[in-house]
C-alpha cells in the first residue's frame, strides 16, 4: 500500500533517532527469532532493536522498523480523529502493548490478543512471506486494539456481526492510515478514476492474498485481497454460506466484514463527491473516520450491529454537522441492501405517549 | 433509534426508576439475576445522553459439539434507555428477542468449531492438527526458521475454553487474521 522501506526509515529517524537498542525474546517459543518492542499508550516509549536506517526487506531490522512505524502511524491517525489513547484495553501493563514483528512459528497469520500484536512468517519456496512487512496488516491489527479500547464489550461478544465489525474496523483503520499518507493520497488522486477505480488503498492485503493463493490455491476464500470497492450486500449472517471462494460473501468474520468495508469506502466516496484535491480527500476521510468512531462508540450491542452503527453515525452527523452529510451516509448504507439506517430523531418536545413495557 | 418505544413501568403501570428500572429491563432482555447481569454503559449519541442496558445470561453449548459438553458462554442483549420526563425512563428503539440472540450465538459457535477455531483444552491458544506440511527447507532472507515437514501443524485458535469458578466458559482468545478462519488449513 505505501512504500515500506522509505516510509519506515524516514519516519523512524524523525521519531527516535537516539534511543538505545533493547529487545527481549517473545514468550511464544524458545527459538524465537522475533524482536519485541512496545507501543506505549501514553508517550510511545519504544525499545529499538536497531538504529534507524535503510534495511533490506525481510531482514529482522526491516521487520522491526516496518511494524513499529506502521503501528505508530496508525496511532497517530487515531489521535488525529479522536481522543488520545491513554490505556490499552486488557494488556497486563495497561500503558504498553507488546509487538512481535516475527513470531518463531511459521504461519500465514497475524493477531491481536489483548496483550500483543503478533506477526508471522511462512516459507513460500519462492521467498519468505512476512505478515509484518505489510503496513496495512499491521494497521489492521492495531485497529483491533483501538476498537478494544473504545468498545471492550465487543471482543467478548459471540454475535456474528460484532465479530465481522471488528474485522472491518481493522480494515477501515488501515484504509484511514493509508489516506493519511500524502504520497499515497497523491498517487490515488492522480490515477484514472481516482477513488471510483481499483486502487492501492481500497485493496487490502495483497501480499497475504498472494501467499494464500500460492499455498492454498486460487479458490481459497482468502486468496484475493479484500476490496473497499465492492458490491456485497448485507444479509442475515445465518443465511449466507459458511464458506466459498473469494467472490462469495460468507459468514466468516473477515468475509462478512466486507459488507461494512464497502459501506465505509462508499461513504468516503460520497463525502468526496466531485472533489479532486488532497485537501478535499483529507476532509472526506476525516469526516468519515470521526463518524465511524462515533458509531462504534455509541452503537448498542445487538445482533444487527452494522445497522446500529449506521444509525449512530446519522445521529452524530445531525448533532455535529447539522445533518450536512445525512445523504452521504444514507446512500453509503444503501450499499448494504435491505438494511436501512434512516435514524429517527427524537427530541424532548416531540413526545408521544409510549406504550407500556412492564417487567 | 432514539425514539421512545415503551415506558419502563411496574406491573401495575407505575413508573420504574433507577436500579429497579434497569433490573426490570435486564430481565426483559433475557438477563439472569446475578453475576454480570444488568450491566449499564452511559453513552452520548447524537448529543443525547442515554444508557445502554445489557442483560447477560448463560447459554449451554453442549448441543453444538460433544467437546463443548459442560461448556457455557455468556450472551448479552442490549437496549438503549433514556429519560422521557423527570424520573421516567423509556426504552429507545426496539428490544431484540433474547431467543433470537441465542440462536445467532449458537450458530456462530458451531461455525467456530467447524473451522477449528476453538482451543477446547484451554492451554496455549493453539489447535493442533496432523501435519500436512510440505517440505520447503531453506532459510528466508530474514533468517527466520523455515517450515519443517515433521512439524505438527498448529493453527491459532480465536476462542478458548477457560475455567472460572468451576464453570467452563468459551471466551475469545484473539482476533487472528490468517486464512485458517476461512475454513481451510495450511498444507
Amino acid at each position: 500500500m505505501v512504500s515500506p522501506p522509505a516510509r519506515a526509515c524516514s519516519r523512524a529517524n524523525q521519531l527516535h533517532p537516539e534511543r538505545p537498542c533493547g529487545h527481549r525474546q517473545s514468550p511464544d517459543a524458545e527459538q524465537d527469532t522475533a524482536h519485541r518492542t512496545t507501543i506505549g499508550a501514553r508517550s510511545i516509549p519504544l525499545r529499538e532493536y536497531a538504529p534507524a536506517a535503510r534495511y533490506a526487506p525481510g531482514t529482522p531490522e526491516f521487520l522491526f522498523w516496518q511494524t513499529r512505524e506502521a503501528a505508530l502511524a496508525t496511532l497517530q491517525l487515531w489521535e488525529s480523529l479522536d481522543e488520545p489513547i491513554t490505556k490499552w484495553a486488557r494488556s497486563p501493563n495497561r500503558s504498553l502493548l507488546d509487538l512481535f514483528p516475527d513470531n518463531a512459528r511459521p504461519d500465514l497469520n497475524s493477531y491481536y490478543d489483548g496483550k500483543s500484536l503478533s506477526f508471522f512468517h511462512y516459507d513460500l519456496a519462492r521467498g519468505m512471506y512476512f505478515s509484518s512487512a505489510s503496513a496495512e496488516i499491521a494497521s489492521h491489527e492495531v485497529g483491533h486494539a483501538l476498537l478494544d479500547v473504545i468498545r471492550p464489550d465487543l471482543s467478548g461478544s459471540l454475535l456474528p456481526e460484532t465479530a465481522a465489525f471488528h474485522e472491518s474496523f481493522g480494515d477501515f483503520i488501515s484504509l484511514l492510515t493509508a489516506f493519511a499518507d500524502h504520497e499515497t493520497v497523491a498517487h490515488v488522486l492522480q490515477q484514472k478514476g481516482r477513488l471510483d477505480a481499483r486502487n492501492i488503498v481500497e485493496t487490502f492485503g495483497e501480499d497475504l492474498a498472494r501467499a494464500v493463493r500460492l499455498v492454498l490455491g486460487a479458490t481459497h476464500p482468502a486468496a484475493k485481497p479484500r476490496q473497499g470497492l465492492n458490491r456485497f450486500q448485507w444479509a442475515l449472517p445465518s443465511t449466507v454460506p459458511t464458506s466459498g471462494d473469494p467472490s462469495v460473501l460468507t459468514s466468516e468474520a473477515h468475509s462478512f466484514g466486507r459488507v461494512f468495508v464497502g459501506v465505509f469506502y462508499d461513504l468516503i466516496r460520497n463525502l468526496l463527491g466531485s472533489g479532486r484535491t488532497p485537501a478535499a480527500l483529507r476532509k472526506a476521510v476525516t469526516t468519515a473516520g470521526r463518524l465511524l468512531i462515533a458509531g462504534a462508540k455509541g452503537a448498542p450491542l445487538t445482533p444487527r450491529f452494522f445497522q446500529a452503527v449506521g444509525r449512530v453515525m446519522m445521529l452524530e452527523d445531525r448533532n455535529v454537522n447539522g445533518g450536512a452529510d445525512d445523504r452521504a451516509i444514507a446512500d453509503a448504507f444503501r450499499h448494504m441492501g435491505c438494511c436501512s439506517v434512516r435514524a429517527r430523531c427524537w427530541h424532548q418536545r416531540q413526545r408521544s405517549p409510549p406504550q407500556s413495557a412492564g417487567p | 433509534m432514539l425514539a421512545p418505544t415503551a415506558e419502563i413501568t411496574t406491573a401495575v403501570g407505575g413508573p420504574l426508576t433507577g436500579r429497579s428500572a434497569i433490573a426490570a429491563l435486564g430481565r426483559r432482555l433475557g438477563g439472569e439475576v446475578g453475576r454480570k447481569t444488568h450491566a449499564t454503559r452511559r453513552v452520548e449519541i447524537g448529543g443525547h445522553a442515554v444508557a445502554e442496558v445489557s442483560g447477560e445470561r448463560r447459554v449451554s453449548l453442549g448441543s453444538i459439539s460433544e467437546r463443548l459438553s459442560g461448556v457455557v458462554c455468556y450472551v448479552s442483549n442490549s437496549v438503549l434507555i433514556g429519560d422521557v420526563s423527570i424520573g421516567r425512563a423509556a426504552v429507545l428503539g426496539g428490544i431484540v428477542d433474547p431467543d433470537r440472540v441465542d440462536i445467532e450465538v449458537q450458530r456462530f459457535v458451531r461455525q467456530l468449531v467447524e473451522r477449528g477455531r476453538v482451543d477446547f483444552a484451554g492451554t496455549d491458544g493453539l489447535v493442533y492438527a496432523p501435519s500436512r506440511t510440505r517440505g520447503t527447507g531453506g532459510v528466508g532472507a530474514g533468517g527466520a526458521r523455515a517450515t519443517k515437514p515433521s512439524e505438527r501443524r498448529a493453527r491459532l485458535a480465536t476462542h478458548t475454553v477457560v475455567e472460572s469458578e468451576g464453570t467452563r466458559i468459551l471466551r475469545r482468545a484473539r482476533f487472528a487474521c490468517g486464512p485458517d478462519g476461512c475454513g481451510a488449513e495450511l498444507e
